[in-house]
């Protein structure tokens, strides 16, 4: 019966199945022309308005194919078949995953065939990816679709889903500040993710459950608001995320490591070289501004915390994850508790010193108040989350027109023009998420090395559109004054790239202690 | 004498309105039972209860001896329903809604299925949306009647036709009448009253009347003592002088005052 439900809707939808496929087609070409470097700029552009057509054609393929039959209502034909409730929901399911998936997953292994991948990963990555999107995608569009009756109705609750997630997101910033999402923006944000994904996809199988099997349409669209409430409100505790990725890392402590304070704050060196205060896309942000406009007086200082960084071994980085911190008068009195919750990850070992120990600066906001309490003399305290991450790989591919491909980075081109040099790589593993690159000479000059490090511990989550994961640096010839690094255009026929990829190599805490610290002295120079 | 359907205090509320209330229906097997009243009257309400598309608010309903809540496909399997307002796969053809369903039924007669479409003109390469309602209707019965349902449930299935549409539905399931229990709503009651061996009135959600046609006219004699006996008075003459006997309060115990 679930063959012949699927013969029916199949009648009906092929025209708009076909109209999808196409538009998966057209989508992974565009991946595929646009290339490491977008050398076919057609492809390129297309890119945009495909994946936006795809959006909305998977999108609309499933909602159709469950509202062929709809819950809601009392007048649908098939209320009076003898059709098992179980058999129709598995028919729609079972359409909507070989309609959407199927199609996607023979593009994509098309695809990383094509780029050169093996066809056993190919397959096992695609696999993956359409699970994912069929847990993620397809059946909460499908929970949402068997609540209403046509797709005005499910443009209506998707709007007020939106607005109960923004108003319930921007409440809970308001009341808890950073604090409303401990782990935003950090490495290990991906296990609220994962959290945020297995309540949807638990969600979306109560509402399927009442919809197919009591028809409560009101209930299940209660769920779906009390959901979309529920999606701000359930957050993973930093230490509890931390402690789960000590856990699923499972990598030994970095016993030897030793992160403290600078015993003197004017001997601190420049400024911290990678991370930043916040992230510029999260509501943090704005949240700041409101109370800014509320309370002058209450608005955030900035201060920059100078740490001592003890030796790791060469070529090792080491990154803040977290910094919460203690303020305490010198009579005991808790000033201030807060952290940097919703901050980019420092790195606190410089890329050009890594391996040496030194110096670095944490930057920190501190609401006004407490700062004006401490600014004289406090007990500072701080709770530090850190990652150690090491040397996984290092390659080296010519400057001009170079080529790379192995497991570990994918495959990997580098092009120039007169002002840097572009290393663009793709992969069917996760993307390394720190990585360096230096154009070096060979002769042994060398421009200054390029790092990105923007951590992200998850392991592999496949992403939504591409199989294939994007990434790369630009190495600048010259600085941004325009003066010209050691290395110019003209040495670029004997340089290569040194690429280096880091991965975690243990997660660990410090506590810091610094009494009688006059705040005043850490305040960050204006601009 | 068993009944096909049992209905005891089945009520319906909207939020404060109520559509019916305590209604007790008793539908004999093998009769043509008419379940007759204005439009709002409650009819189609009842009938959406009875095949567990609407949940009572009040009572029970029993149909072919299992509540109504726990009708399973094996029992849809034995009941024919053909409605004004049923939501057909508009954009399928009428020819591929048949093979949609001949699986669903495994009592399906393929050579009844031949003749009635055959009967009734249903062209099978047209899309069900580009069908005229009354061609809608017919192919609904068409549907209705090939898997040899023992209760057939017919909700307005004369409305807004004309008489040639009217005298093709009629006949087509009039033929199988003998062999199966039909239940058909309508507020056309002189149409209905060629063939109901039974009639019950509902008027405003309230049960007026439920009985076989002789004994309504028996019932409501007193109506009409000062105009003669409802003897061979048409239905519709009946159900005006019980709704304005129920308007004035006279109706309400066992037999009209």
């Amino acid at each position: 019966m679930i063959w012949h439900i699927a013969k029916k809707d199949w009648k009906l939808l092929w025209p708009m199945v076909a109209l999808v496929t196409a538009i998966q087609g057209g989508l992974e070409w565009a991946l595929y022309g646009a290339g490491l470097f977008g050398e076919d700029p057609a492809a390129g552009a297309l890119l945009r308005p495909l994946t936006m057509a795809w959006f909305v054609g998977i999108a609309a393929l499933v909602v159709a194919v469950v509202q062929q039959d709809p819950i809601p209502g009392v007048d649908q034909d098939w209320l009076v078949r003898p059709i098992k409730r179980t058999q129709l929901l598995l028919a729609k399911l079972s359409f909507a995953a070989a309609a959407v998936c199927l199609p996607m997953l023979l593009f994509n292994v098309a695809d990383a065939l094509a780029t050169g991948f093996a066809l056993r990963p190919s397959i096992e990555a695609a696999v993956l990816k359409e699970l994912f999107v069929l847990a993620t995608f397809v059946v909460p569009l499908a929970a949402l679709a068997a609540a209403t009756r046509n797709m005005t109705e499910l443009v209506i609750l998707g709007a007020l889903l939106m607005v109960v997630f923004s108003v319930t997101l921007s409440l809970s910033a308001l009341v808890s500040g950073a604090d409303w999402c401990p782990t935003c923006n950090s490495g290990v944000s991906w296990l609220q993710h994962m959290v945020e994904h297995a309540g949807v996809l638990a969600g979306a199988c109560v509402v399927l459950g009442i919809q197919y099997y009591r028809r409560g349409t009101s209930l299940a669209r209660g769920v779906c608001i009390a959901g979309a409430a529920l999606l701000v409100f359930v957050q993973v505790p930093w230490r509890w995320a931390f402690a789960l990725e000590q856990q699923v890392a499972g990598t030994p402590a970095a016993a030897g490591i030793e992160v403290e304070i600078a015993p003197d704050a004017s001997s601190a060196a420049a400024a911290a070289p990678g991370g930043g205060r916040s992230s510029p896309r999260d509501v943090n942000q704005a949240v700041q501004y409101v109370r800014r406009r509320v309370r002058r007086q209450d608005a955030p200082v900035s201060i920059e915390i100078p740490l001592h960084v003890g030796a790791a071994s060469p070529d090792d980085l080491i990154l803040a994850d977290r910094a919460d911190i203690t303020l305490e008068s010198t009579d005991g009195k808790v000033l201030y508790r807060g952290s940097n919750a919703g901050a980019l990850a420092t790195l606190l070992t410089p890329p050009n010193a890594a391996g040496e120990a030194g110096s670095a600066r944490q930057p920190l906001d501190l609401p006004g108040p407490a700062f004006r309490a401490a600014r004289d003399r406090a007990d500072v305290r701080l709770d530090y989350s850190l990652t150690l991450m090491r040397r996984r790989a290092e390659y080296r591919l010519a400057a001009l027109d170079g080529e790379l491909q192995t497991p570990e980075v994918g495959r990997c081109a580098t092009v120039n023009d007169r002002n840097m040099v572009y290393l663009r790589c793709k992969t069917i593993a996760q993307a390394p998420f720190c990585y360096s690159a230096t154009l070096v000479s060979g002769d042994g000059r060398h421009n200054p090395v390029v790092l990105k490090c923007t951590p992200d511990y998850r392991r592999h989550v496949p992403g939504f559109r591409d199989l294939l994961g994007f990434y790369g640096a630009d190495l600048p010839l010259r600085d941004r004054n325009g003066t010209v690094y050691p290395l110019a255009a003209a040495d670029l026929g004997s340089s290569y790239v040194v690429f280096k990829v880091f991965e975690e190599g243990a997660h660990f805490r410090r506590t810091l202690a610094a009494p009688g610290v006059a705040l005043a002295a850490w305040r960050a120079p204006a601009g | 004498m068993g009944f096909v359907i049992e209905t005891q205090g089945l009520g319906k509320t909207y939020g404060r309105f109520g559509a019916i209330s305590s209604i007790d229906l008793h539908v004999p097997d093998r009769s043509v039972y008419a379940l007759m009243g204005a439009s709002g009257a409650g009819k189609t309400t009842t009938i959406k209860i009875l095949l567990n598309m609407l949940a009572p608010s009040r009572g029970t309903a029993s149909v072919l001896g299992v509540d109504s809540r726990s009708l399973d496909p094996a029992m849809l399997s034995q009941i024919g329903y053909v409605s004004e307002n049923q939501s057909m796969p508009a954009r399928l053809r009428v020819g591929d809604f048949f093979d949609y369903l001949r699986p669903c039924y495994p009592t399906w007669d393929a050579a009844l299925e031949r003749e009635l479409r055959a009967q009734l003109r249903l062209p099978a390469g047209r899309r069900i949306g580009e069908l005229s309602h009354g061609m809608r209707l017919k192919m609904a019965l068409a549907c209705a009647l090939p898997f040899k349902p023992r209760l057939l449930v017919l909700d307005e299935p004369l409305s807004g036709l004309d008489a040639l549409a009217r005298d093709e539905i009629i006949g087509g399931f009039l033929r199988q009448a003998g062999a199966m229990t039909i239940l058909i709503s309508s507020h056309e009651l002189d149409e209905v009253q060629r063939f109901a061996t039974h009639v019950a009135f509902l008027h405003e959600g309230r049960l007026l009347f439920e009985g076989p046609v002789d004994a309504l006219q028996e019932y409501a004699s007193p109506l009409f003592a000062a105009g003669g006996s409802a003897a061979r008075r048409p239905l519709r003459d009946i159900f005006v002088a019980m709704v304005r006997a129920a308007r004035d309060g006279h109706i309400g115990g066992d037999r009209p005052t």
